[in-house]
């Protein structure tokens, strides 16, 4: 075990698994000489050489469709776009090539490539850059969709990700580059569609995913002074869905609160609760509350913001609804 | 196509027996090939059976929460119902059944609606715990949002209808098997051993006696039961305690595997809940030799193959092993994070691969029917552990068997327990 930062974890992950498989290249805007914006290819320039970690122009349409092609042509292509808030420019390659491809040509190409990016509010960065559109991406049948909470799990899944013979959008959150944990030693590989469960309790499931998770149990901690026991299920991945996970979770608390930091009309917190309402609806005792980011663009002010986006304090109050 | 709804193995899963959590669909219900008609859930997961035929599902034969095995037939689907009530002439002949011509099978059904009709605010919880209990909650008041009747309210009404004349322990579904009318009022209670849980018995439950309540209680830091501060034998006797008393049993006969065995050993001799008989099977507690390499392989495993081995040495015969059994233990430590609450618990009771646990004053005490029934094979726990019981000891030895008897020979080892509960009942 060593203590790692969540942008460190990623990089070890990245590093790896250039050194293990030569067909692993990266490119991105500003990843190679800067190093990225958020330092996570740091140094890899300089470790593999500009053939395999290539600045490119700002053309996120290009640059997806560049992958999808690259990934069918034999090799594993990491793509970084630096804002999650311009994930809607992919979407074309996601929904008309990279997820359709395997299944119209009857599995004669894969398509090993990952698309890493970040969102997520609360650093003031406004409208333009703090967006979470994990729904849109998560919608498309035929991507895998990862959104790790810690550095282990980053690590883990990110190597996991590169390895995948399919699209793998990979979301990170900006705020959780520089938080710290163990990240197991060696090949640490976590496995895609297994949900953990970050905190047990017995009154109530907590389910969310990346810098939600960090505010779940922050929610936790609190409920737990008023003597509230909550459980919170971390989901890692987004699709595919660990659905007996979260049905065993309810099964033993009979109450659910579902967190996403997408907004909420139409958004992955809606799916979450749908699929319990499916699934284990003769084992609630209470309607699924839903947190989720007001359906408004992500204000600058830093008052308005977090005003907007979900929190603990928010959290803990769904759980205590769903409680009386 | 035969319209008997069964219960098939799923493929490479660990699955020996399934418990119906629920019928999609009620008795004369029109169905259509694909639909699904009932849910099961195994030791790990929910299963929807599908129709394999259009027409109306005309039995149930395993009502909600019975436990069934693979092959097992739930329910049947037929053209129509076998014996419909008698209906007024009517001028449409269509052959959907109607509301009123519920067969004597169906379960009771929980009224939506109260006496005027206006509609009941009952959660979904409340609403099957009420159904499974026979409890009309209509002229109930809810304490839920807005009067929502919880399961809470339902929880509290069955305690204030249990009068001590009529007392019939009402089990919580998620601990114990529904209960038919038919069944003892005196548990048969399981304890697995140390690394297992519930599921364990999967392969001895099924050629148990119907007629009996059978609990499957997990012992802390196991399965879905929390994790102790202070792991010990005797706190671990007392949570399992704390899981019987909660049933409203006054008695109970105990079955207990391994480290279970000791923890039913300690039990024996408590105030509160009768035990009437003990059957221990390769119980700890009965001399100081176990398996350290076991324990500490057992424990850090991190992957089938490395686990694998360390399960064949549990039994005598390795192809006893279910397919899929590393696999499972695996996902439950992944989906439960019982890995480091086990280590811990095996420091406390086997520091440096030496039992610290005792039993034998326990036996010694105990004057009820006791069994205990070992594997000639097993490579965990010495069976000559023992050769220094009590005389009033019935001790069973079975060949080729290993440190697992209610897996490896399952049926016999439910028959030895049936022998021992029974003649508890008669005394």
């Amino acid at each position: 075990m060593a203590m790692m930062r969540y942008a460190e974890a990623l990089r070890a992950a990245l590093r790896e698994e250039m050194q293990r498989d030569p067909s692993v290249w990266l490119m991105g805007e500003d990843i190679a000489v800067y190093g990225g914006v958020f330092k996570v290819s740091r140094d890899l320039l300089e470790e593999f050489g500009p053939e395999r970690v290539r600045d490119t122009p700002i053309s996120e349409q290009t640059l997806t469709a560049m992958a999808v092609t690259a990934a069918m042509a034999g090799t594993r292509p990491v793509l970084e776009i630096m804002y999650a808030d311009f994930l809607p420019l992919s979407v074309d390659a996601l929904m008309n090539q990279a997820s359709i491809y395997n299944y119209i040509w009857n599995g004669q190409v894969t398509m090993p490539f990952v698309l890493r990016t970040q969102g997520g509010g609360g650093a003031g960065a406004g409208a333009q850059h703090s967006k979470s559109l994990d729904a849109l991406v998560a919608h498309i049948p035929g991507i895998k969709v990862v959104a790790p909470a810690t550095a282990a799990d980053a690590k883990g899944l990110l190597k996991a990700a590169i390895r995948d013979d399919h699209p793998v959008v990979f979301l990170e959150h900006k705020l959780l580059y520089n938080s710290r944990d163990e990240v197991p030693d060696g090949d640490h590989l976590v496995e895609i569609g297994k949900a953990r469960i970050a905190r047990a309790g017995s009154d109530v499931s907590i389910i969310a995913s990346s810098k939600m998770v960090v505010d779940a149990l922050k929610a936790a901690d609190e409920l737990a002074k008023e003597g509230i026991s909550a459980e919170v299920v971390d989901l890692r991945t987004l699709r595919p869905l660990d659905r007996d996970t979260i049905r065993a979770s309810i099964a033993k608390t009979h109450h659910a609160v579902v967190v996403n930091e997408g907004w909420r009309f139409c958004g992955y917190a809606a799916e979450l609760s749908a699929t319990i309402m499916e699934s284990c609806f003769d084992e609630l005792d209470a309607p699924v509350e839903r947190v989720a980011t007001h359906d408004i663009p992500i204000p600058y002010s830093e008052p308005l913001e977090s005003t907007v986006l979900p929190d603990a304090a928010k959290i803990a109050a769904a759980a205590r609804r769903a409680l009386a | 196509m035969s319209g008997d709804i069964t219960l098939a193995g799923g493929a490479g899963e660990y699955m020996e027996s399934a418990t119906i959590v629920s019928w999609s669909v009620a008795l004369g219900d029109r169905v259509r090939a694909g639909d699904v008609v009932v849910v099961v859930e195994t030791a790990k997961a929910a299963t929807e059976i599908e129709a394999g035929r259009d027409g109306v599902l005309s039995e149930i034969l395993a009502p909600e929460g019975a436990e069934v095995g693979i092959g097992a037939v739930l329910g049947r689907i037929a053209d129509s119902l076998a014996a419909p009530a008698p209906q007024p002439a009517s001028p449409d002949q269509s052959p959907a059944p109607a509301q009123e011509t519920q067969p004597v099978l169906a379960p009771p059904a929980v009224a939506a609606t109260s006496e005027h009709g206006r509609r009941i605010n009952i959660s979904p919880l409340a609403r099957r715990l009420a159904r499974q209990a026979g409890l009309d909650p209509s002229g109930l008041t809810g304490t839920g949002p807005g009067g929502r009747i919880k399961s809470r309210d339902i929880e509290r009404a069955l305690l204030a209808r249990g009068a001590p004349e009529d007392q019939v322990p009402v089990a919580r579904p998620a601990q114990a098997a529904a209960q038919a009318p038919a069944t003892s009022a005196v548990p048969l209670v399981l304890i697995h051993g140390f690394g297992a849980n519930a599921a364990a018995w999967n392969l001895l439950r099924p050629h148990l006696d119907g007629a009996r309540t059978v609990l499957t209680l997990e012992l802390p830091g196991h399965g879905r039961a929390p994790a102790l501060a202070a792991p010990s034998l005797e706190a671990f006797a007392e949570a399992v305690l704390g899981q019987v008393e909660e049933t409203g049993a006054q008695e109970c006969d105990l079955v207990g595997h391994s480290l279970g065995g000791a923890v039913a050993a300690i039990l024996s001799a408590n105030q509160s809940v009768r035990v009437r008989s003990l059957t221990l099977i390769a119980p700890a507690g009965l001399g100081p030799e176990i398996d350290g390499a076991f324990l500490s392989g057992f424990l850090s495993a991190r992957t089938p193959e490395s686990l694998e081995p360390w399960l064949e040495r549990l039994v005598g015969d390795a192809a006893s092993l279910p397919r899929g059994y590393a696999q499972a233990v695996l996902r439950e430590r992944e989906r439960f994070g019982v890995a480091a609450t086990q280590a811990a618990i095996a420091q406390h009771l086997f520091p440096d691969g030496t039992q610290a646990i005792r039993i034998a004053a326990d036996l010694r005490r105990f004057a009820g029917p006791l069994k205990v029934v070992w594997g000639r094979a097993d490579r965990i726990i010495p069976q000559a552990h023992q050769n220094d019981l009590p005389g009033h000891v019935a001790c069973h030895r079975l060949d080729g068997v290993g440190h697992m008897p209610h897996v490896e020979a399952g049926a016999l080892v439910a028959r030895l327990v049936m022998q021992c509960v029974r003649s508890a009942a008669m005394a």
